[in-house]
């Protein structure tokens, strides 16, 4: 390789040009005292014999000229001659680096950190075999909406399909680990075996699934655990495999020990059953034949595309296959098509979009930095405008001057990267502790190479942003008049019109923040004051389990309720209550039902609603209420006839305008055989998912855990007289004392159950409302800087508008007047951006729309406010100015 | 446009360095100076001086190498010869010399015969 050699060579050359230099005068001194000895011998005096070496040789100085330009870098050398040349010139002017370094640090640290997060939950590939051709397989329904999937559905795409590899099916639920002592709640995925192979993962002790063990169901009662599980209650130890554990009530054989890290698809499982054991999973679903059903869409699909194959490919045929499903069942398969999406999408769709506003907040922080300095710059390159001028003068070129210029921005930059990166460091922690959300465990928040390189980039960038400027400028610099020593450096108009643009920019920048903290700020004002439906103050909720035991007759039944009963004798508790849903963590399952007298609204979307169980005095200690009719009591048994209660809006999308009581419904669909359900309540929308969730969208139907088929774990809701926090820990030691053996999980009050719901949303407020503020300052200091350089440029004008009759007021009319004028050009800019760009935030906000005409208002007139104050002072300057000392000036 | 005294043609001297050096074995600045002037019997017209940066440039593709040394006249003088790979080099150059060489007269010889 020459180009490696001759490059290490020449830059040998560089650091030995002493010697290479003596080195080579001796020699050409050798070849002219030979070339004269030459001469001479062939009869010249000595004198003329060196003229005729020197004429036959050439250019003495230039040899060495060129010689030196083949033995060194030239453009290493000019560029560390900049370095140095810029560094002393930064040296000099300590204030002016200190202040553009930092603005600088602040901008490229914010963007440094939020790469960091973006690059760990946004780039990072997911921890499965190949996840670039991992896709999920949902059915679709009318209107765009996604649904899981009926397990027929899913066997005909897998034997019908050309475009997979390979195809899964998967479900996820919570189920109890009971042992001896103890019970453990564990996440539990349900898998079809192709599950593991799919995903390319083994087992680290034992073995997977078998397809047999994926045939029949409930034959094989085999289970798989997770490397954590393994370690923490089962002590690793190595004969696990063919021990048998109980979960839900159900005895399994260990076959297999999953390697550590595998928390599987969900990220969050500790132990897996096949898919044919789903019914011991789901005891409450377990009489619909989901083998059989296609009606039932409840299954998870994974699938791998085979390679080369796109999504848009697999997307095309499976529409195919979904058609002609269509049509050979029309009654369960109308309107149902199919939605193949990168697996990616599951674990980043939710934090994309904040992530993205964040990243584009901060890049707003950054180009007002960079306006900012770009200024500070201008301001000091007027004042080098003799130097530049002399440098040019002595045929420096433009190109050179450039270099010149970017190489001082590098410098700039470089410095505020690192301590930006510095700053990044630092805070890297301390965002990601602001940050609520529940990052997917494979995503490590670091500052690792890919941050680094980022980080660069952007310092390279934002040099050569930097850049621009100064050069328009000095490509208009005028030699000859900036070097009359009589002419004062007046700001060029293109020096006015730099500063012109710099004001609108930060301004329309700082309002875009503005408006988007504004909108985050809004939406969690309005999720903190909107009703949930129940009165969150003083209620305490817990979790248990029903013990594992024999009960008479429907003990089991009775025993949430009766613990409720119980407890709401226990002093300073009004009422207590039981449900099986943990609010705000799990709001129930779904359940298809049929409406008596009433055709599905449509066979593409079956009417499925969510569904609840709850013990009696639930409503009056959430404190909703129950419109009409009744709520359960004790007599609604399981030996009495079935009654449910249904939601407001349940009985509104149903029941439009009629009287709901007495109505009748039935689970599963028009022919199953299940008993009709008699309506006797209707109670008030409660938000019971999130404070974002829509109730009125979201109907319920509450079944009585007195009638329950299955009971394993559930809630008491209880409201205290003291406060909440001061009952936690009595109330779990009464359940104690009533029941050891009654494993409590999950204490909190309600309003810290509703507080972590918001969090998201309050912290995306909070940064963005923190970048704003930063935003705000650094447009207001570069504002204020920009229009105390025009005064202090213009004071000879100004003395001469004096000197011609103009006022003082006058004075500060025409400084502030300038002022107003490009913070409304700015404001305008800044509002028709916003509205472009406010659009992206939909999905964060709530109860706001991205254009908010009175937010935009209030903002824009606020940040007039801080334009007009920035421009005070240095107005207050302008009328100051003596005309006597104005016009003497330089 | 007949000119006696020939510029040196980009890029040959180096063949021509290289060849002297093939011929002669290791010698220094001058004497490669001189010995271009003899052969080309001074149809060559040649700046002594540009001699040095093309010396330069071949030692850094290493196709020569330089060692100082004493004169016939017992002078310090930095003698150049030639490396394994500039042998390598001047064989391909050579080659491709003559290749172009003969293209060039049976162009020329074609145009001539026309």
């Amino acid at each position: 390789m020459f180009k490696l050699r001759i490059f290490v060579s020449r830059l040998a050359g560089l650091f030995r040009r002493r010697t290479l230099d003596a080195d080579l005068d001796a020699e050409l001194h050798a070849h002219l005292d030979a070339l004269t000895a030459e001469n001479m011998r062939r009869g010249m005096s000595p004198q003329e014999a060196r003229y005729a070496a020197r004429r036959e040789f050439g250019g003495f100085e230039q040899t060495k000229e060129l010689y030196r330009e083949r033995h060194g870098l030239p453009f290493l050398e000019t560029f560390l001659q900049d370095v140095r040349f810029g560094a002393r010139m930064l040296a000099r002017n300590p204030g002016f680096t200190a202040v553009a370094i930092m603005t600088l640090a602040l901008g490229i640290g914010a963007n440094t950190a939020i790469f960091s997060v973006v690059q760990a939950v946004l780039l990072r590939s997911l921890p499965f075999k190949d996840p670039a051709r991992l896709v999920r397989v949902n059915e679709s329904v009318a209107k765009g909406g996604r649904s899981p999937v009926a397990y027929p559905n899913y066997l005909d795409w897998r034997a019908q399909n050309r475009v997979f590899d390979e195809m899964a099916a998967f479900g996820d639920c919570e189920m109890i680990l009971s042992g001896k002592d103890k019970a453990d709640r564990v996440l539990c995925e349900q898998v079809s075996d192709t599950y593991f192979p799919l995903l390319g993962v083994t087992a680290t002790l034992g073995r997977t699934f078998s397809p047999e063990e994926n045939a029949v169901p409930m034959k094989d009662a085999v289970a798989l655990i997770g490397f954590g599980l393994w370690q923490r209650r089962f002590g690793a130890d190595p004969q696990i495999v063919g021990e048998h554990i109980r979960l839900n009530d159900y005895e399994y054989t260990v076959v297999g020990v999953l390697p550590k890290g595998f928390r599987g698809y969900t990220d969050a499982a500790e132990v897996w059953i096949p898919m044919m054991m789903r019914d011991a999973a789901w005891p409450q679903v377990a009489k619909y034949d989901f083998l059989h059903t296609r009606d039932i869409h409840f299954h998870k699909v994974l699938a791998r595309l085979k390679p080369g194959v796109s999504i848009a490919m697999a997307q095309m045929q499976m529409e195919t296959i979904a058609a002609q499903l269509a049509k050979a069942y029309p009654k369960e398969n109308r309107e149902r098509g199919i939605l193949v999406t990168p697996a990616t999408e599951d674990y980043v769709r939710s934090f994309r979009s904040p992530l993205l506003v964040l990243l584009g907040a901060v890049a707003f922080v950054l180009l007002i930095a960079c306006a900012n300095v770009t200024n500070l710059i201008l301001t000091r390159s007027a004042a080098r405008e003799r130097e530049l001028a002399i440098r040019l003068a002595l045929g420096a070129g433009r190109g050179r001057l450039i270099r010149q210029f970017l190489t001082e921005s590098l410098l700039l930059t470089f410095g505020g990267a690192l301590a930006g990166i510095a700053l990044a460091f630092w805070g890297l922690d301390l965002l990601v502790s602001v940050l609520p959300m529940s990052f997917p465990s494979f995503a490590h928040v670091r500052l690792d190479e890919g941050v680094l390189t980022f980080a660069c980039a952007l310092a390279a960038g934002t040099a050569l942003l930097l850049t621009v400027f100064p050069v328009l400028n000095s490509a208009r610099a005028d030699v000859s008049a900036s070097l009359k020593e009589s002419v004062k450096s007046s700001l060029s108009l293109r020096g006015r019109q730099t500063g012109r643009f710099l004001i609108v920019s930060e301004v329309a920048l700082a309002l875009i923040l503005m408006i988007g903290a504004g909108l985050m700020l809004q939406s969690l004002a309005h999720l903190l004051a909107d009703s949930p439906g129940f009165r969150p103050d003083h209620l305490v909720t817990l979790r248990f389990y029903v013990p594992d035991r024999k009960y008479e007759a429907d003990g089991r039944n009775r025993f949430g309720p009766e613990l409720a009963e119980k407890i709401a004798q226990f002093p300073g508790v009004d009422s207590a209550a039981a449900t099986f849903i943990d609010p705000f963590l799990w709001g129930g399952f779904q359940r298809g039902f049929t409406v008596e007298g009433h055709a599905p609204i449509s066979n593409a979307e079956a009417d499925t609603v969510y569904y609840q169980e709850i013990g009696p005095d639930y409503f009056h200690t959430m404190g909703t209420p129950i419109l009409r009719g009744r709520d359960f009591s004790t007599r609604d048994s399981l030996s009495a006839s079935g009654v449910v209660l249904v939601s407001e809006s349940f009985a509104r999308r149903y029941w439009p305008g009629q009287d709901a009581i007495g109505k009748r419904l039935k689970y599963g669909p028009a022919d199953s055989k299940g008993p009709w359900m008699q309506v006797i309540g209707v109670a008030g929308n409660i938000k019971y998912n999130s404070l974002r969730q829509d109730p009125e969208a979201e109907p319920v139907i509450y079944g009585a855990l007195l009638q329950s088929e299955v009971v394993i774990n559930m809630n008491l809701v209880i409201r205290t007289r003291n406060s909440p926090e001061s009952m936690l820990s009595p109330l779990r030691e009464e359940i104690q004392r009533i029941d050891p053996a009654i494993p409590v999980y999950n204490v909190a009050t309600l309003s810290e159950r509703m507080s972590k719901d918001s969090a998201e949303t309050r912290s995306y407020g909070l940064l963005l409302t923190l970048f704003a503020a930063l935003a705000l300052l650094l447009a207001a200091v570069g504002i204020y800087g920009i229009m105390s350089y025009w005064v202090s440029q213009r004071t000879r004008e100004l003395g001469i508008r004096l000197s011609f009759g103009a006022r003082p007021a006058d004075l500060h009319r025409l400084v502030m007047g300038e002022g107003v004028r490009l913070a409304l050009a700015g404001i305008a800019a800044g509002a028709t951006g916003a509205v472009l760009l406010t659009r992206s935030m939909t999905s964060l906000l709530f109860g706001v729309k991205p254009f908010e005409p009175s937010l935009f208002a209030a903002l824009a007139a606020g940040l007039t406010a801080v334009v007009i104050l920035a421009c005070y002072i240095p107005a207050r300057r302008a009328t100051r100015v003596d005309p006597m000392v104005a016009l003497r000036y330089e | 446009m007949a000119q006696s005294r020939g510029e040196v043609l980009q890029g040959t001297l180096d063949l021509i360095v290289l060849k002297t050096l093939e011929a002669l074995g290791p010698l220094h600045g001058y004497g490669i100076a001189v010995r271009i002037q003899q052969v080309s019997a001074d149809l060559l017209k040649l700046n002594q001086g540009t001699l040095y940066p093309a010396l330069l440039r071949l030692e850094q593709r290493g196709w020569i190498s330089s060692k100082w040394g004493v004169s016939d006249n017992n002078r310090r003088a930095k003698y150049y010869s030639l490396t394994r790979s500039g042998r390598k080099q001047l064989l391909a150059e050579t080659e491709s010399w003559e290749r172009m060489a003969a293209l060039m007269t049976r162009l020329l010889g074609r145009t001539e015969g026309a």
